[in-house]
């Protein structure tokens, strides 16, 4: 059965998550780069000083986490937009910001 | 209220993509080809670029020597170093005196295992220097950049009443449907959709496109310096003596690396303007800054630090400074992300089209009765050829003859442009006048 036409979702909310799905996915890009640089690149990652992190290994830890995070939400997001479900659409949008902040601050 | 606002942001929407339009598809082109200027330099010049690794390097002093002993017409401007094993050095010198058509900035390859030198070739002659100035300053040599930054508050304006006025355009339609209605019908709902799925990205290209476009004028206007400016108050040399002084660049890389560990080198640019000193700059990791930013400034006799700048400490107007570029050109993700970048880039030339395509249907009954009117193929094919064209013409004559003659061709070629609408303009208004007076005197 099809859903009722809501423009909030259709309108406001389905822009406002692509927004925050395209700079999870450059994010997740990044990440990426990042991870194997430190995975597979000795040259370069002398020059890493990894301070508080404690570490290559941590570092590499952490990354890959902040990789999976990105790619749990942007799979949510493709299927919320595919579900259409409005606290969905809420949640994630939350959890999208949340979750750049958190990478662009800390 | 809200339909008129929306009238009016509709009309600034159409108003801005139609005369804005072809140089937004142009330098959607042109970027999207000019994020692997590096990675294309390498591929068509592995020559020059690429050496088998090594287990010792060979001093760099003696080879830098060399290179001058060989080029007395020319002063040492730099030198670029490699980011991994398998890279040579890149020795850049600039001629004493610059000739105006036919400007040099020379690089010598050296394989830094060997002292070999692998190639030597004028870079306003390269594939890699078209690529970038095409993009950047569309070989414009007065305005050119000005006029790429105003595209770029174009795109701005576009994108953001697009983005406003996107609401009321989709009406009661689900998000991603298309309907297959007629050319202008799907070539809109085409429109809408890619609008919105790639609206942060071109937002983002816009405001830094702008930025780095009108750059030189904002930064006189607003009195915004370099954040990793050193300037010295007085010149302790004079600039033929800072020339002649001699240094190793072995042991300035040494220093750089003690004093400033996270530096990763990328340019050893000794001062030829009496200041004395040699500049390091490169690039800190994990760092989604612009390339060659970070910088630490040695005395070129005593080798110590006079300077230290890395991004990461400065505050935030020095870093929002440092990650337009970045941003703008996609260089801090490695390949895979520079092929995202070009896939989101490619975007803003297809809005262009799109937008022309329905605009040219909307108006199709207006425009059929004229007499100079044009099918939409063919004229999208002239368009089209005409963008290529230029293009390729530029490409051909910058890697033969560098950048004074295409520049040339391109200033005349666009201001006659300009001036030829200005006088059309102009008699066309004259002649409506002549015409109007004549009918009120009837």
């Amino acid at each position: 059965m099809s859903q009722p036409f809501n423009s909030v979702k259709e309108h406001i909310l389905i822009p406002i998550l692509l927004v925050t799905c395209t700079v999870l996915f450059i994010t997740l890009f990044y990440l990426c780069y990042e991870y194997l640089t430190v995975y597979t690149n000795s040259e370069t990652v002398e020059y890493y000083l990894f301070g508080n992190q404690g570490g290559r290994e941590q570092y590499l830890a952490s990354t890959l986490f902040g990789i999976l995070i990105c790619f749990l939400l942007l799979t949510l997001s493709a299927l919320s937009i595919k579900w259409k479900k409005h606290w969905l659409f809420l949640v994630l949008i939350f959890f999208n910001f949340s979750q750049l902040t958190y990478l662009l601050f800390f | 209220m809200k339909t008129k606002n929306n009238n009016k942001l509709w009309a600034i929407h159409s108003w801005v993509g139609l005369y804005a339009g072809v140089v937004i598809a142009f330098l959607s082109i042109t970027g999207a080809a000019a994020l692997f200027r590096t990675e294309l330099d390498h591929v068509f010049n592995p020559h020059l670029r690429g050496v088998a690794p090594g287990n010792q390097k060979v001093a760099m002093t003696p080879v830098v020597k060399k290179i001058q002993a060989m080029h007395p017409d020319k002063v040492l401007f730099e030198v670029e170093l490699p980011q991994n094993a398998k890279g040579s050095w890149n020795i850049r010198l600039l001629p004493r005196e610059q000739k105006r058509l036919f400007p040099v900035f020379w690089e010598v390859f050296v394989n830094p295992y060997s002292g070999e030198i692998l190639g030597e070739r004028n870079y306003y002659k390269t594939f890699n220097y078209y690529l970038r100035n095409i993009h950047v300053r569309f070989y414009e040599g007065f305005f050119g950049r000005q006029i790429v930054g105003i595209a770029g508050i174009a795109l701005l304006i576009s994108t953001v009443t697009g983005f406003l006025i996107y609401g009321r355009f989709m009406k009661k339609q689900f998000f991603g449907s298309i309907r297959k209605k007629n050319l202008r019908v799907s070539q809109a709902d085409y429109h809408k959709l890619i609008g919105v799925l790639a609206l942060v990205f071109n937002l983002m290209i816009a405001v830094t496109g702008a930025w780095l476009g009108l750059q030189g004028y904002l930064q006189k206007w607003l009195d915004i310096e370099r954040p990793n400016t050193y300037k010295l108050t007085e010149k302790p040399y004079t600039k033929e003596e800072d020339i002649s002084q001699t240094f190793d660049f072995d042991s300035i890389y040494h220093s750089a690396r003690t004093h400033f560990p996270q530096l990763m080198p990328t340019i050893i640019r000794p001062s030829t303007n009496g200041d004395g000193v040699v500049v390091v700059l490169g690039d800190v990791p994990r760092q989604v800054y612009e390339r060659n930013s970070n910088k630490i400034v040695l005395s070129k006799s005593s080798y110590q630090p006079l300077f230290i700048y890395n991004i990461s400490n400065d505050n935030a107007g020095g870093k929002l400074f440092y990650v337009q570029e970045s941003l703008h050109f996609g260089d801090y993700g490695g390949l895979a992300l520079k092929l995202l970048y070009c896939l989101l880039a490619l975007t803003s030339g297809f809005l262009a089209m799109s937008g022309f395509i329905v605009y040219l249907e909307r108006t199709r009954k207006k425009r059929v009765v004229k007499p100079n009117f044009v099918e939409l193929k063919p004229l999208l094919i002239r368009w089209g050829t005409g963008i290529i064209g230029t293009c390729v013409l530029i490409g051909i004559m910058s890697t033969i003859w560098g950048v004074g003659i295409p520049t040339l061709v391109v200033v005349i070629s666009f201001y006659t442009f300009i001036l030829l609408l200005l006088l059309k303009y102009i008699v066309g208004r004259v002649k409506g006048r002549i015409a109007k007076l004549k009918n009120q005197t009837t």
